[in-house]
């Protein structure tokens, strides 16, 4: 109908302009349109015609009443009666044109895309313990001041401990700031790029890709070592971002001090803005992510169940897998969710773990001693020089937390020392833990080899 | 027709009615002046179908009759002349002005071809002068001037609260200026957009006129206001269109401030500005511990920095076209101003320091 109006129109324009001069058409007979048609009986018709202004609604009225019906009526063999109406066409202008004022800053999934970011990684969904505390203070404060606040910020540390998280969520809210000049590469990508161009000979296409960023996130910058055109072009990048106030985040799994065969220049440029590491989650960190995870999946998780699976397992990653799996577990076999389930799932997937109950002191003792390569009898010693005490802390450290002995035990164990000593050995090893992921590492190492030695002699 | 004016009634009002000329139009007598001689003297209007402005001008009047005339020439003819009384006599669609021994044929078009102004209908209710003078120079230039967004072109009336708030932006800067809402005006001026050249036009004529008060009308079926000031009619389009929300692009978290001295402000701004020009007009502000830094760099002319003592609050950089804060500054008359930034990336909040009804927006450039 709306169509048929504007055609019949459009018929009756055209006829008028033959008649009139391109002053009149223009001011008056263009800025005037069909609004509606009515039927009144058989063979009446009654249009309404909108004007712009009152004044092309005077004229079009006085003059060209009687040529505008006899056309009309020609075009729809009925008798046509008008009526003129002052009416706008711009009624209903949308507000979004209103200019960059009125923008809303939304986005969208089209600005996450192109910036090669995970939606889900967000600040909120990131889980804060004692171990990623300073890591995740200093990412936000990146993310709020682009450039200005740490600039490179460096992440390092172990596998699945949520560096790849942090640098997304940095990526996420600046682009929810407004900043839509961000991209998300693993230095995988930025290699292939760049030899893509190489090969292309459009190396220009691929600096201006990575030059006009307001902020890059690369995963992974360890992978650029010992590749020496990589390192050159890279440090380029890294010069004329910085220079025009760009922010560089990178993760690796070292400190840049640590990444052999990274040239000098870079290694003291990544040096400059803030390093910081992100430890192995502890218990209550693994327990929260847990639940977000849950969360996420829809999946209602009782804290105590949480507790359970987060004593268990202690890669990030793994608690996912795990979280799937039980989900699995209980759609396919439609059994609720119990500890019992739980703790079944869990023996499958680590069948030695009943068994860490009977480990004995001695195993303990015997496994840290040729873990270290230090003999039992010098652990129990007096000596105290640093190869052997160092040991010797941790062993008591792991007789106290693991195998949950009382300190004077653990004290009369390691040739009769007293409960102090115990005391400070456990505190020591637990703040090197906390610390130390490289350290952190090594103990779950010499966890996972207590059970599965043990587990070969039950 | 044949009626007596004095020369000088006669070119203020051509001058006045001429500013409703324009050159844009496409119908012929559009570029003409209506004369129309009528009891007590003539009236001339003059209309681009947007705005029309009517004066009338006392004379003596011997034969009514009307005529529309070429205004340009017409104005130029008049303006030329000393201080006598002119003859005006039509004569077969010719205006004959005659002044002592200079005369002069305008060939004219018909009056029934001129538009109809529409006329006086309700009595109007008085707005003050002053009022309308502060709308045009405060909020008025913050409208678009470009007709691609018909509705930005001018200025809003709402209700705010107790207030009526009169806002105008072209979506880059906004102004909006919060005054008292009078009880009697409430229901003709709220939810009402008119053009800017409207506001500017009106209040031209009253501060012209020295009149304190103007009345406003509207004509409700023909979507049109009339002004009325002195014996001269302003009739205006009233724009239709969905204007957009104004109240929730006002930021209310602004963490950063800076009270600066309004005429350093501006005649630093002046300043950075020879560089800006050279660089899409971006000038850099900088607000440190008690100072403010206005910076400006062209890649081939070169850079200025300038330094201004400030009062502040926070600390931040944001940069803006200097053009829309030089509209801002000039808008004010405050001794003091007050910039407030959230981040560089939201618009900057100007006010006059002591003032909280007056506010501007500009949208920041990318840096």
């Amino acid at each position: 109908m709306e169509k048929n109006l504007e055609v019949t129109w459009k018929s009756v324009l055209a006829a008028l302009k033959l008649s009139v001069s391109e002053g009149i058409y223009s001011t008056y007979l263009k800025p005037t349109e069909l609004l509606s048609v009515t039927e009144v009986g058989d063979k009446k018709l009654i249009c309404e015609v909108g004007c712009t202004s009152a004044y092309v609604k005077d004229t079009v009225e006085k003059r060209y009443w009687g040529q505008i019906s006899q056309l009309l009526t020609n075009l729809t063999d009925k008798d046509c009666e008008l009526v003129f109406r002052v009416q706008s066409r711009n009624v209903g202008e949308t507000e979004k044109d209103a200019g960059p004022l009125f923008e809303e800053k939304t986005v969208t999934a089209e600005m996450i895309r192109l910036a090669k970011l995970k939606p889900f990684l967000t600040f909120d969904n990131y889980a804060v313990g004692t171990s990623n505390q300073m890591a995740y203070a200093a990412a936000s404060a990146v993310s709020k001041n682009l450039g200005h606040a740490y600039n490179p910020f460096f992440i390092y540390g172990g596998v699945g401990v949520g560096k790849t998280h942090l640098m997304h969520a940095i990526g996420l809210t600046a682009l929810s700031n407004g900043e839509d000049r961000i991209l998300f590469c693993t230095s995988e990508e930025f290699t292939n790029d760049l030899v893509e161009g190489i090969r292309n000979k459009s190396t220009d296409r691929v600096r201006a890709k990575y030059r006009k960023l307001k902020l890059l996130l690369i995963d992974d910058i360890q992978f650029i070592a010992g590749r020496v055109q990589v390192q050159e072009e890279f440090f380029h990048t890294f010069n004329s971002l910085t220079g025009q106030g760009g922010q560089i985040v990178m993760t690796s799994d070292r400190p840049p001090g640590e990444i052999s065969k990274l040239e000098e220049r870079l290694r003291s440029r990544f040096g400059a803005g803030m390093i910081v590491d992100v430890g192995a989650a502890d218990f209550e960190l693994r327990t929260a992510v847990l639940l977000i995870k849950a969360k996420q999946k829809e999946f209602e998780m009782p804290i105590e169940i949480a507790r359970l699976v987060a004593e268990h397992i202690e890669g990030l990653r793994e608690l996912e897998g795990f979280l799937v799996r039980l989900e699995s577990e209980m759609s396919l076999r439609q059994i609720p969710l119990s500890p019992q389930l739980v703790e079944r799932l869990l023996n499958l997937s680590r069948p030695s773990f009943n068994q860490s109950k009977i480990i004995t002191p001695t195993e303990v003792i015997g496994l840290v001693s040729s873990y270290y390569g230090v003999g039992v009898q010098q652990l129990k010693g007096d000596r105290r020089t640093r190869t052997i005490a160092w040991p010797r802390q941790i062993l008591m450290h792991l007789l106290r937390t693991d195998l949950k002995l009382p300190l004077d035990e653990v004290g009369r164990l390691i040739g009769g020392r007293d409960h102090t000593t115990v005391m400070h050995a456990d505190a020591k090893v637990k703040t090197e833990a906390l610390q130390n992921p490289n350290f952190q590492s090594q103990l779950s190492d010499i966890r996972n080899r207590l059970l599965t030695t043990s587990g070969q002699a039950g | 027709m044949k009626a007596t004016v004095s020369q000088s009634d006669l070119a203020r009002g051509l001058s006045q009615v001429s500013r409703a000329l324009s050159s844009r139009v496409q119908l012929p007598v559009l570029n003409n002046v209506l004369v129309e001689a009528v009891k007590g003297g003539v009236t001339l209007s003059a209309t681009n179908l947007e705005i029309g402005i009517r004066t009338h001008i006392g004379g003596k009047v011997t034969a009514e009759g009307a005529l529309t005339v070429p205004a340009r020439s017409w104005t130029e003819f008049v303006t030329s002349l000393s201080g006598d009384n002119l003859e005006l006599e039509d004569n077969e669609m010719k205006l004959k002005v005659k002044a002592g021994k200079y005369q002069a044929t305008f060939s004219g078009v018909d009056a029934s071809e001129f538009p109809v102004l529409p006329v006086h209908g309700s009595a109007g209710q008085a707005i003050s002068s002053q009022l309308l003078g502060q709308i045009a120079s405060q909020v008025a230039y913050a409208a678009a001037t470009d007709e691609s967004r018909p509705v930005l072109t001018g200025i809003k009336f709402q209700r705010s609260g107790d207030n009526l708030a009169v806002v105008a932006t072209d979506g880059f800067r906004l102004s909006r200026k919060l005054i008292p809402l009078d009880p009697k005006l409430a229901g003709l001026i709220t939810d009402l957009i008119l053009p800017a050249r409207t506001i500017s036009e009106v209040a031209r004529i009253a501060s012209e006129s020295k009149e304190d008060q103007v009345t406003i009308e509207s004509v409700i079926k023909n979507n049109q206001v009339i002004f009325s000031c002195a014996g001269t009619d302003l009739i205006s389009r009233v724009l239709e269109g969905n204007y957009p929300d104004v109240e929730k692009i006002i930021p209310s978290d602004l963490p950063v401030e800076a009270i600066l001295d309004r005429q350093e402000f501006t005649r630093s701004l002046k300043a950075a500005s020879i560089f800006a020009r050279e660089n899409n007009n971006i000038v850099r502000f900088k607000i440190t511990d008690a100072k403010f830094n206005i910076s400006a760099q062209a890649a081939q002319a070169g850079e200025s920095e300038i330094e201004i003592e400030a009062e502040t609050t926070g600390e931040g950089e944001i940069a803006f076209n200097y053009k829309f804060v030089a509209d801002v500054l000039g808008s004010l008359t405050s001794e003091r101003v007050r910039l407030q930034v959230k981040d560089h990336l939201s618009p900057g909040v100007f006010r006059p320091e002591k003032d909280d009804s007056l506010l501007a927006l500009v949208m920041p450039v990318r840096i």
